[in-house]
């Protein structure tokens, strides 16, 4: 749901009743955050809420009372206890009514031994065949920043996966201890290896069968569900729900025999994932582009409110409480001062100000910061590299806002070509050459189809980033290198190459046009690796093109 | 297969748990039976038939513990057969006498009551008759939301989903807003 989206009425009560899932709940409540309109709703309705409970103790006052004293329940209680036991044993016991439809199965169940242990073998192949996959899957996909909601009953927090950052590790104890219970990782919970490892350990397990459900997030796609139950233990069991489309864990639970549970759940930022799947291979800079500072966070020394305060009265010194859209919480055991859209020089005042100060971290995630040649403690020399190439770019284009604007393009441009190489991949993990070999005509044509129909987009989309880019980054320099030749002789390897060509052009673009640090590369040097690699990419295209029209 | 284990444990736990049993059964007795008369009344049974379908409500809850059924929330499963129970009772006892709470008269009873009484007792009357038009379903899903049950015990025990509930409720508290709006605006 994007801020510019009102939820209705209905969603609103469902919010105020507490009846929206998880997500879909904080989906409502950021856009509540934000939103005066519906705040306004919000108010109406807890209004009428309010008017019913009002007017219910008006009501009940008026009711008559029971005609006569309540009876104490004890002998009636005996009375069942009695009749109960009168009964037969196989009788008394088969009133409970699962037994009573085992029973009445059970000769059914006995001629049909042989395919009901078929059946009931089934899911948990299914399961554990499906992770397997999820897993390999997951092995490949592109390493990137993901923000996690970890929900207790009582308390939640939110941490990014991924940053090796010692201080994301930082949980409430209450937390820690639920996830020491279960046995499952704590550091990485949405995972397909988590689950796995956690599944693995397990010496009594059942798996349902894996069925299929709604995105809880976009419900328009699916998610694969998969829900293990333990029989002994503390834990009652576990849920992951898988996207459809990549296999991609979106959403997991662990729930507890007293009724405790832990929810992790991505938080994606707008656009959230539905529509196509271009969005979720994009490495959306999610990552602060300033590095967080370890050596400002004392071990074991926690940020307290009196630490909050103390940053919003230096904000407010240097005027950045002023209407800038900076944002201070407390998060992780320290105070992150953060924020979307800050100009720059209120962003350099606010780390001249509070990067000596401990348990605060200043984290701005502006690609501009980088594109501006901001030079923060600790930035990489690419990133100066990037800036001074984007600088030769902006002269190049006619302005910043030229360079936006062909930025964002270039960006477009090779956010579909990812997705459809991604979807390539897919079909190649999904028919290996000895399926394939196995498919009738018909199948085997279609399959080709799907192929040559994601190729020629991808090889569009590669055009098109080629075309855009190589005037302004040959005007500067940039020449081809030397750069491994296509090769493979079935589509499916090839594709792997595609994929794995498309991956390097996307790093490469994300640090040449500022979204994301660099590491190693020079001003000089990275307009040639960009066009190098977009030349790899071509040449891998065409070759497998040409395995998939052979 | 895990189920049929749990019951069978459950089964030789029996002797163990049937006092605690009824301590729960007492407890939740002794805490829910006030709101569950009430909301008979307004099903329109009679005084002391309400009375006695709260006790058999609970005495039901207790046979079906002890027969070892998962009741995962004992509220919800209360009013629920509280309601279903309560449209037979109310059946038999309309060819005798229809129970009328005479709320209207009740709520508009209010002589010699001050001022500032009078008017929220005008207002309350107003808010009366708005829930008294609302359609059965809204009203039937109202009511048990003011008792507290949650969208799908309340789908359970009218025999509804629970998106259905959280339609009907929506309705509802739409029109009722819209009074409030009217009578706040006198």
């Amino acid at each position: 749901m994007s801020s510019f989206q009102h939820p209705g009425e209905g969603v609103l009560l469902r919010y105020i009743d507490g009846e929206l899932p998880g997500r879909k709940s904080r989906q409502v409540r950021h856009h509540l955050e934000a939103c005066w309109q519906c705040r306004g709703l919000v108010e109406e309705l807890e209004g009428a809420v309010a008017e019913c409970i009002r007017y219910r103790k008006q009501v009940q006052s008026y009711l008559p009372a029971p005609p006569k004293a309540w009876s104490d329940l004890s002998r009636d209680f005996s009375r069942i206890d009695a009749s109960f036991r009168s009964e037969p044993f196989w009788k008394r016991y088969l009133t409970f009514p699962m037994l009573r439809q085992a029973a009445a199965g059970a000769a059914v169940l006995a001629l049909l031994f042989a395919a009901i242990y078929q059946l009931r073998k089934a899911p948990a192949v299914e399961a554990a065949a499906l992770l397997q996959r999820a897993a390999a899957a997951e092995v490949v996909r592109p390493v990137a920043i993901r923000r996690i909601r970890i929900q207790t009953r009582d308390i939640g927090i939110t941490r990014n996966v991924g940053t090796g950052d010692v201080a994301e590790a930082t949980m409430p104890r209450a937390m820690e201890s639920l996830f020491a219970e279960a046995r499952y990782n704590e550091q990485d919970p949405l995972s397909v290896r988590s689950y796995r490892e956690w599944r693995d350990g397990l010496a009594e397990k059942e798996d349902d069968p894996v069925s299929t459900v709604a995105d809880p997030e976009a419900p328009t796609e699916r998610c694969y569900r998969i829900h293990t139950l333990i029989a002994t233990g503390d834990v009652v069991g576990a849920t992951l729900l898988l996207s459809a489309a990549d296999l991609h864990p979106v959403e997991g639970r662990l729930e507890f025999r007293d009724r405790n549970w832990i929810e992790f759940t991505e938080i994606l930022d707008p656009p959230v994932r539905g529509g196509t799947n271009t969005a979720e291979h994009v490495e959306v800079p999610m990552r602060p582009v300033v590095p967080s500072r370890p050596a400002a966070v004392v071990p074991g020394a926690l940020a307290s409110i009196s630490d909050e305060i103390m940053v919003l009265s230096a904000l407010h010194q240097i005027g950045a409480d002023l209407g800038d859209p900076v944002e201070v919480a407390l998060s992780g055991g320290k105070v992150v001062v953060g924020g979307v859209g800050v100009p720059l020089r209120v962003q350099q005042e606010i780390h001249e100000k509070l990067d000596s100060q401990p348990n605060v971290s200043v984290q701005f995630s502006d690609p501009q910061r980088l594109a501006s040649g901001h030079a923060a403690g600790g930035q990489s020399s690419a990133a100066s590299a990037s800036g001074r190439v984007q600088t030769h770019l902006e002269d190049q284009l006619g302005g910043r806002a030229e360079f936006q604007r062909f930025s964002a393009e270039v960006l477009k441009s090779n956010e579909i070509a990812m997705s459809r190489a991604y979807a390539m991949r897919n079909l190649a993990q999904q028919f290996p050459v000895e399926i394939e070999s196995g498919l009738n005509a018909d199948g085997r044509r279609m399959l080709r189809d799907m192929l040559r129909d994601h190729m020629s987009h991808l090889s569009k989309q590669v055009s098109d980033v080629q075309s855009l880019l190589m005037p302004s980054l040959t005007a500067i320099g940039a020449t081809v290198q030397a750069r491994r030749p296509a090769e493979g002789t079935e589509w499916q390897s090839s594709v792997e190459d595609v994929v794995r060509a498309s991956q390097l052009v996307e790093v490469r673009l994300s640090v040449l046009l500022g979204v994301t640090p660099g590491q190693n590369s020079t001003s000089t040097q990275l307009p040639s690796e960009v066009v190098t690699a977009l030349a790899e990419l071509r040449a891998n295209v065409d070759h497998c093109s040409s395995l998939l029209n052979y | 297969m895990l189920s049929i284990g749990l019951q069978l444990v459950t089964v030789f736990r029996l002797d163990r748990t049937a006092t605690a049993l009824q301590n729960r059964v007492t407890e939740l007795f002794e805490e829910s039976r006030e709101d569950v008369f009430r909301y008979l009344l307004t099903l329109g049974l009679r005084p002391s038939r309400a009375q006695e379908t709260v006790q058999e409500v609970f005495l039901r809850l207790y046979a079906s513990l002890q027969k070892g059924e998962d009741i995962q929330n004992p509220r919800g499963w209360i009013f629920r057969v509280a309601h279903n129970y309560g449209l037979k009772v109310r059946a038999r006892q309309a060819a005798e006498d229809p129970f009328d709470a005479g709320m209207e008269l009740q709520l508009a009873s209010h002589a010699d009551t001050p001022e500032q009484e009078l008017l929220e007792q005008e207002r309350v009357l107003q808010f009366h008759r708005a829930v008294e038009g609302l359609s059965e379903q809204q009203r039937r899903c109202l009511l048990l939301r003011m008792e507290g049950l949650r969208y799908p015990e309340i789908g359970s025990a009218l025999g509804i989903s629970a998106s259905a509930v959280g339609e009907f409720l929506r309705r509802a508290v739409v029109r009722l807003k819209k009074v409030r709006a009217v009578e706040g605006s006198k």
